[in-house]
């Protein structure tokens, strides 16, 4: 039988660990955004599959450091050398950036929390400070940490935003660590985004999914 | 395994010791206890009397509060979240973007508009850990001098992850109840 002594000792064991509560400085915003760059490496694993390695680039210069937005911000912003990462695919550019805002069929700017579009666009909206249009995004990814049920309202709120960005993007995911039970079905509809629900390094089979998918999209695009 | 002690006394006990180390993260834990639950009912309804009688069911959704013992998984998976799955994360960033190249763009005004842009990766940045920062005060926050403006993303050590997914996973069995 477990006694109350065992139970107390378990939690002290757990609270004086040096990567325990008593040493965890909660820091929401970062726990957000490393989710964020978490899907956006997964993004770098995808086109790596592809045999390409993706170029890591800053606004401004090289990026050292590779800083990632903390808010919505625009493509062109010099505030600091924002990263993002370029790649060549048979020809084709794209870049891949965290947290930059983008102009929707109604006029109406939407941030995505990662995106995949054409480097282009992306390049002559730096040169000419301006917000991208939704035409050029081919990959939108809504990212989500949370520590407990997902709120229904950010499914929805997703859902309403791509119906704003036009026809041009080929995937949408709606990824988070964590889950709520409605979401599945009502990700469900056609032209609804994948849920990537449950997706942490924990969890292997569900990065493969997310990295798998985008590859097959890329390679598809590129008709390799 | 029994147990001496009752779900509510080892709830009360984790979250006594938790608001005393970590306030924040306690707060974060009833937060998760306080949202509650959806769940499913099914109803039996009875259609007509006697020999025509006939027993249906259906099923409608409803919100209720954690028992006690799903409030100690709620508890556990807030720990497990901050703890465990968020380093996790921040290593998986720092592997993936050590194996992306860093590059540089040609400067703006050397090349027409129209034309593709030049990008110039250094192949020796290939597999070496780059330096990653978050941004915690976004761009249009008024800057003061006094504030720190970005957090670098920090490896944690692969066996300390290991030891403390361990000790965690001893607590979940030590509130593990039988129904």
């Amino acid at each position: 039988m477990a006694t109350m002594a065992q139970l107390q000792s378990a939690i002290d064991r757990l609270l004086s660990h040096p990567l325990g509560p008593g040493n965890f400085n909660l820091v929401q915003v970062v726990e957000e955004k490393a989710y964020e760059a978490y899907v956006f490496g997964l993004c770098l694993e995808a086109v790596r599959t592809l045999g390409v390695v993706p170029t890591l680039v800053g606004i401004s210069s090289a990026p050292n450091p590779f800083v990632f937005r903390g808010g919505p911000g625009q493509i062109h912003s010099t505030n600091r050398n924002y990263g993002y990462a370029h790649f060549n695919l048979a020809g084709e550019e794209f870049e891949i950036h965290a947290c930059v805002e983008f102009r929707g069929v109604a006029g109406m700017t939407h941030e995505l929390d990662v995106s995949l579009i054409k480097a282009a666009e992306a390049n002559q909206c730096r040169m000419n400070p301006d917000d991208p249009a939704s035409s050029c995004v081919i990959g939108a990814w809504e990212c989500k940490f949370y520590d407990k049920s997902l709120d229904k309202g950010l499914a929805r709120a997703f859902v309403g935003l791509l119906d704003d960005l036009g026809t041009n993007v080929r995937l949408e995911g709606f990824c988070s660590n964590a889950w709520h039970s409605q979401m599945p079905g009502f990700f469900q509809p056609k032209r609804r985004p994948y849920p990537h629900l449950r997706l942490t390094p924990l969890d292997t089979s569900s990065e493969s999914r997310f990295v798998q998918t985008l590859a097959a999209e890329l390679k598809k695009m590129a008709k390799l | 395994m029994r147990l001496e002690y009752t779900p509510f006394e080892a709830l009360e006990l984790i979250m006594t010791a938790l608001r005393e180390v970590n306030p924040a993260v306690a707060d974060r834990a009833q937060s998760a206890i306080d949202a509650g639950v959806d769940e499913t009912v099914e109803q039996d309804i009875q259609r007509g009397q006697g020999r025509r009688r006939q027993i249906s069911k259906r099923e409608y959704r409803k919100n209720r509060p954690l028992t006690d013992t799903e409030s100690i998984d709620a508890v556990l998976g807030v720990l497990e979240a901050h703890l465990i799955v968020h380093r996790r994360v921040v290593n998986s960033v720092i592997h993936e973007f050590a194996e992306a190249a860093i590059g540089s763009v040609e400067p703006p005004g050397r090349y027409d508009l129209k034309d593709k842009q030049v990008v110039y990766p250094i192949t020796d940045s290939i597999g070496v850990m780059k330096a990653l920062e978050i941004e915690i005060v976004p761009e249009s926050a008024r800057r003061t001098e006094a504030l720190v403006q970005t957090v670098s993303l920090t490896l944690t050590d692969e066996n300390q992850l290991t030891e403390i997914t361990e000790v965690l996973s001893a607590l979940k069995t030590l509130t593990r109840f039988e129904s």
